[in-house]
C-alpha cells in the first residue's frame, strides 16, 4: 500500500515536471526571439557576451517564472492541504512560514537598506555641484575661443584697415613686413591678404609653423569677406584647431568698396586644446552619465531585486526542502502512529536519515516490531488461555453435571465458610435454592437445626483433629423426613494450608427403607413359614377337641369360649400370617398400557356400593394420558390407601380420589384424600399401623408397588384435617 | 509605494518588447527620381527628448536607413534587387557649440553647424540618395521599402553593457513602401 501511493506519488511529479518543461520551452523560446530582435545588443557587444547575458536573462526570467510559479502552488497546496486537514500540513506551514519569514525579512531589508543607500550615493553624486564647476570651465573655455576669435577677427580687421591706407601690392616690402611684424607680435600662425578677385597677395608665416602643414583659409570666408563682411570661425584640423578671422579691406576712396580680404590665423596651443577637450570631455561624461542616472538606479534594483529573489527562492525551497525532511517522517510517524493504534502493527516506516528523525522512526519501527511480538505473544497466551479456560470450563461443567446427576449432595464452603458449589441435590436436601445459596455464609442458608448439628460436627472434628467426619442425621424437610449421610472432609492444599470443607449428603431414606423392606420380608417369610406350620394342627386340634367334648360339657361356656377363642386366633393367626406371605413373596410388577382414570373409578365404584356412610368422590383429569402401568398392582394400591382411609375417617367421612397431569413434570399425580385425624410422616414403615386388626403391612406394600413403577409416594396432612397420600407416576410415551 | 512602482516599471521594461514604447517615428516624404534612381526621405518625430537629450550631451548618434528594392511578381513572391544602407551620425561638440554631421550616403559628407532644427534635418532627411546599381525594366512594378532605426547609441563600454536591453533613445520605424514603374 505504501509502496504503491510512493509510485503514484512519483507519477504525479513526473507529470507534474513535464508540464513545467512544455511550459518552459515556449517562454524560453519566446524570450530568445524577442531578445534577439533587440536590434542594439547586436551592435558593439561581442557575440559571446551577448549570448552569456541573455543566458543570464533569461535564467533569471526563468528563475522568476518559476520562483512566482512555485511559490504561489506551494502556496495553493499548502492552503488545499489545510483545508482538507492532512495529516502534517499545519506543521508545514509553520516551518516554511517561520523559514521564509527568517529569510525574507532579512532579505528585504537588507534590500531597502541597499536599494535606499545605493538611491543616495547616485544622488549625491550628482546633488554635488560638479555640473556648475564642469559648465563653468566648458564656458571659460568656450570664452577663450570666443575671445581669441574676436582677437583675431579685430586684428584682421586692424590689419585690413592699414593694407587699405599703405596697399598690399606684392610688391610693397614694406606692407610685408608690417604683417612680419604682427605675426611675431601677436603670435598669429599665418596672416594672408588677398585682393579682390580671390588671388592671395601677401602672405606671412611664423617661423614656428611648419608652412606646408598650414590648410588654407576656406573660400567660403574669403568671399564673405570680399562680401563686406567678416567672420570669425575656428577651424578643426588634424593638427589642432586653428582659429580664423577674416575681413574685407575697404577701398580708401570708397569705404563701401571691398578691395580685399585678410586672413588671420591662430593656432591654439595643443596642450590647451587638450585641457579644453579634457574640460568638454568631462562635461559631456557627466551629462551622459546624469542622463542614465535613473537607468544606473533601474539596473543597481533591478540586480538587487533578483539577487532577493534568487535568494527568497531558494529559502522557500530550502525551507520547504527542510520543512519536508522534518514534516514528511513527522506525518509518516503521525500516520504510524495512528495505523498502529488501529492495530496495524505492519505499519513501516521507511527512512534514510541519519539524524535524530532518523532515530525517532527506526526507534518507531523497532517499537512496532516490538508490540508486534508482544502482541503475537500475547495472542498465542491469549489463545492459550481462552483454550485452557475452555477446558477449565468443560470440566467445571462436567463436574457440575457430575455434580447434579449424582444422587449425594454436594456442598463446598471456603475457610470464610461462603458456599462455593452447591448441586441440586444438596440444594434440596437443605432446603434451599442453588442460585441463593452460592456466595453466601452457610448459616444464611441452612435451617437452624441443620446449623446446629453441622456446628456440632465441626467441632467434633476439631475436637479430635479428623480431617473427615461422617454422620448420620435426620432432615426434615417440608414434607418429609430424610435420613441423611453427611461426609464432611476438610480442604488442604498440597502445603497443608485450609482451603475449606466440602460435604458430601447422602440420602439414606431409601437406602434404609430397603434395607428395612428386605429385613422385614425375611421377618415376614420366617414368620409365616414358622407360625403357618403349627396353625392348622392347632386349629384342627381345637375343633377336634371341639367337636368331641363340646357335647360331653354341655353348659360348660369355658370349654366352648376357649376352643371357639382358639380356631378364631388362630384364623386371624393364618390371616397375619398369610399377609406376612404375600408380602415376602410380592410378584414382580408387569406393566402395560393402562387407563389410570379408569382403574380409580372401578374401585372407587366397588366401595361406594358397600360403604354407604362415607362420601366417596373421585376428581379425574382427562387429560391424563394412557400410562405404563400394572393394573392390579395399582389397583391393590388404591385399595390398601382407600382401606387406610375409610379406617381413618371411621363412621362419617369423606374419602375423595383425585387424578391430575402435571405437564410440567411429565407426571400423573394420584391423591388418596381423607378427612380422618391424619397420620405421622414416617408412615410406610412396615406394621405401622392405627387400626385395630391391621398388620401395618399396607403402606409397605404400596411403597413397594409405586416404587416398583418408577413413582413416588409421599403423604402429607390435608387441610384442614386428614391425610392427603400422593402418588406421582412418570408419563412415558408408550407404544402400544 | 514609489519604489513598488519602479519595480513594476522595470519589469514591465524587461517583459515588453522594446517597440512597444518607442516613439512613433515614420519615414515620410518619400520621393523616387528616375534615371537614375534616386530616392529622397525624412523621417519625422525621430528626435524624442530623450535622444535630444543625448545628442545634446554630446553622445554620438547615428540614424541607420535601410532601403530595399524589389520587383514586384503577382504570381510569385517578390523578387529582391537589393538593399541599400545608409548613416548619418551626429557628435555635438561641447567646445565649440556645434553639431559635426556626418552623412555616410555612399560618399560621406561632413557639416558643422550651430542650429539644432539644421542638424535635426541633416540627419532626418535622405536628398536624392542615388540607388545604384539599379537596372529597372520599364513597366515592371517596383517597390521600394525604407526603413530607419536609431543606431545604438554609442554609450560608454559599461554602460554599454549595462543596457543592452534597455533601449532609452532607440527607435525603429515601420518599413515604408513606396510603389512604382519606370
Amino acid at each position: 500500500m505504501k509502496d504503491t501511493q510512493r509510485l503514484d506519488a512519483e507519477q504525479k511529479r513526473r507529470r507534474r515536471e513535464f508540464v513545467i518543461i512544455l511550459v518552459l520551452i515556449p517562454i524560453v523560446a519566446l524570450l530568445t526571439w524577442t531578445e534577439s530582435h533587440i536590434s542594439s545588443i547586436s551592435g558593439g557587444v561581442p557575440v559571446a557576451t551577448n549570448i552569456l547575458l541573455l543566458a543570464l536573462l533569461n535564467v533569471n526570467i526563468i528563475l522568476l517564472i518559476l520562483l512566482i510559479f512555485l511559490v504561489l502552488r506551494n502556496a495553493v497546496k499548502i492552503y488545499m492541504e489545510r483545508r482538507r486537514k492532512v495529516m502534517g500540513s499545519r506543521l508545514m506551514t509553520k516551518l516554511i512560514t517561520s523559514f521564509v519569514t527568517l529569510t525574507i525579512v532579512p532579505t528585504f531589508i537588507l534590500f531597502f537598506v541597499v536599494i535606499g543607500f545605493i538611491n543616495r550615493s547616485i544622488d549625491g553624486w550628482f546633488a554635488i555641484n560638479i555640473e556648475g564647476s564642469l559648465q563653468e570651465s566648458l564656458d571659460l573655455a568656450r570664452n577663450y575661443y570666443n575671445d581669441m576669435n574676436e582677437r583675431v577677427t579685430a586684428s584682421a580687421r586692424s590689419i585690413a584697415i592699414v593694407a587699405s591706407k599703405q596697399g598690399f601690392g606684392a610688391d610693397n616690402d614694406r606692407f610685408r613686413a608690417y604683417l612680419d611684424e604682427r605675426v611675431e607680435e601677436n603670435d598669429f600662425a599665418t596672416v594672408e591678404v588677398y585682393h579682390a578677385d580671390g588671388r592671395r597677395v601677401a602672405y606671412s608665416v611664423a617661423q614656428r609653423v611648419n608652412r606646408t602643414t598650414v590648410p588654407d583659409v576656406d573660400q567660403e570666408a574669403v568671399l564673405k569677406a570680399l562680401r563686406g563682411e567678416a567672420s570669425g570661425f575656428v577651424q578643426t584640423l588634424q593638427v589642432g584647431d586653428v582659429v580664423r578671422g577674416v575681413a574685407p579691406i575697404p577701398s580708401v576712396s570708397n569705404p563701401d568698396k571691398v578691395v580685399g580680404a585678410v586672413a588671420v590665423s591662430y593656432y591654439v596651443p595643443k596642450s590647451l586644446i587638450d585641457k579644453m577637450k579634457e574640460i568638454s570631455a568631462a562635461f559631456e561624461g557627466y551629462k551622459q552619465l546624469k542622463l542614465i542616472k535613473n537607468p544606473v538606479k533601474a539596473k543597481y534594483f533591478t540586480i538587487l531585486l533578483i539577487i532577493t529573489l534568487v535568494i527568497v527562492f531558494f529559502s522557500t525551497w530550502i525551507g520547504r526542502y527542510i520543512a519536508r525532511e522534518i514534516t514528511v517522517p513527522i506525518q509518516e510517524l503521525a500516520e504510524g502512529t495512528h495505523a498502529v493504534a488501529s492495530g496495524n502493527l505492519d505499519f513501516r516506516i521507511k527512512t534514510d536519515s541519519k539524524d535524530e528523525i532518523g532515530l525517532l522512526v527506526n526507534s518507531f519501527n523497532r517499537m512496532t516490531e516490538d508490540l508486534k511480538a508482544g502482541k503475537t505473544k500475547l495472542e498465542d497466551a491469549n489463545l492459550e488461555l481462552r483454550r485452557t479456560n475452555t477446558e477449565l470450563d468443560q470440566r467445571r461443567r462436567y463436574i457440575e453435571i457430575v455434580l447434579g446427576n449424582v444422587p449425594a449432595g454436594v456442598v463446598s464452603i471456603d475457610k470464610l465458610g461462603r458456599i462455593v458449589s452447591i448441586n441440586r441435590v444438596a440444594a434440596e436436601i437443605l432446603g434451599t435454592d442453588e442460585g441463593y445459596a452460592l456466595g453466601k455464609v452457610y448459616k444464611e442458608v441452612l435451617r437452624p437445626e441443620d446449623q446446629e448439628a453441622f456446628r456440632e460436627m465441626i467441632r467434633e472434628m476439631n475436637e479430635m483433629g479428623a480431617e473427615s467426619l461422617e454422620r448420620q442425621i435426620k432432615v426434615a424437610l417440608e414434607d418429609k423426613a430424610m435420613t441423611v449421610l453427611v461426609n464432611l472432609n476438610a480442604l488442604k492444599d498440597e502445603s497443608g494450608s485450609y482451603l475449606g470443607m466440602v460435604a458430601v449428603l447422602d440420602d439414606l431414606t431409601h437406602l434404609l427403607k430397603t434395607q428395612r423392606m428386605f429385613a422385614w420380608k425375611e421377618v415376614a417369610r420366617r414368620i409365616a413359614h414358622e407360625i403357618k406350620n403349627p396353625l392348622t394342627p392347632i386349629k384342627l386340634s381345637a375343633q377336634r377337641l371341639r367337636k368331641k367334648y363340646l357335647d360331653r360339657f354341655p353348659g360348660d361356656e369355658v370349654f366352648d369360649e376357649c376352643t371357639t377363642t382358639i380356631i378364631r386366633q388362630v384364623d386371624e393367626l393364618k390371616t397375619l400370617v398369610n399377609e406376612f406371605s404375600s408380602f415376602a413373596r410380592m410378584p414382580a410388577s408387569n406393566p402395560s398400557p393402562n387407563d389410570l382414570n379408569e382403574i380409580v373409578q372401578e374401585t372407587v365404584s366397588l366401595y361406594k356400593a358397600g360403604q354407604r356412610r362415607i362420601r366417596f368422590d373421585s376428581v379425574l383429569d382427562k387429560r391424563l394420558p394412557v400410562l405404563d402401568i400394572d393394573r392390579d398392582q395399582i389397583k391393590r394400591v388404591l385399595i390398601n390407601l382407600i382401606d387406610n382411609a375409610i379406617a381413618a375417617v371411621g363412621e362419617d367421612g369423606e374419602v375423595r380420589v383425585e387424578t391430575l397431569l402435571v405437564e410440567e413434570l411429565q407426571l400423573a399425580r394420584l391423591e388418596v384424600v381423607d378427612s380422618g385425624a391424619g397420620i405421622p410422616a414416617d408412615v410406610k414403615e412396615p406394621y405401622f399401623s392405627t387400626k385395630r386388626s391391621g398388620t401395618g403391612l399396607g403402606l409397605a406394600i404400596v411403597s413397594n408397588i409405586i416404587a416398583d413403577h418408577n413413582g413416588y409416594i409421599r403423604v402429607k396432612d390435608n387441610m384442614p384435617h386428614g391425610t392427603r397420600f400422593v402418588i406421582e407416576l412418570p408419563v412415558k410415551a408408550i407404544t402400544i | 509605494m514609489k519604489r513598488l512602482l519602479s519595480l513594476l516599471f522595470f519589469l514591465a521594461i524587461i517583459i515588453f518588447p522594446a517597440s512597444t514604447i518607442a516613439a512613433e517615428a515614420a519615414i515620410a516624404g518619400v520621393n523616387v527620381d528616375l534615371d537614375p534612381l534616386r530616392v529622397s526621405f525624412e523621417v519625422r518625430d525621430a528626435f524624442t527628448v530623450d535622444i535630444e537629450e543625448a545628442v545634446k550631451s554630446g553622445l554620438p548618434t547615428s540614424f541607420n536607413f535601410i532601403v530595399r528594392l524589389s520587383r514586384v511578381n503577382p504570381v510569385w513572391i517578390d523578387e529582391d534587387i537589393g538593399k541599400w544602407e545608409f548613416r548619418h551620425t551626429v557628435k555635438y561638440d561641447t567646445l565649440k557649440e556645434e553639431y559635426e554631421v556626418r552623412l555616410d550616403e555612399g560618399l560621406i559628407r561632413e557639416a558643422r553647424t550651430k542650429d539644432f532644427e539644421e542638424m535635426k534635418s541633416f540627419m532626418s532627411r535622405g536628398e536624392a540618395i542615388a540607388i545604384t546599381p539599379a537596372h529597372l525594366v520599364p513597366g515592371e512594378v517596383y517597390e521600394l521599402s525604407i526603413k530607419a532605426e536609431l543606431d545604438k547609441t554609442e554609450l560608454p563600454p559599461l554602460l554599454d553593457y549595462m543596457f543592452f536591453f534597455v533601449k532609452l533613445w532607440d527607435f525603429e520605424t515601420d518599413w515604408h513602401v513606396y510603389r512604382f514603374s519606370p
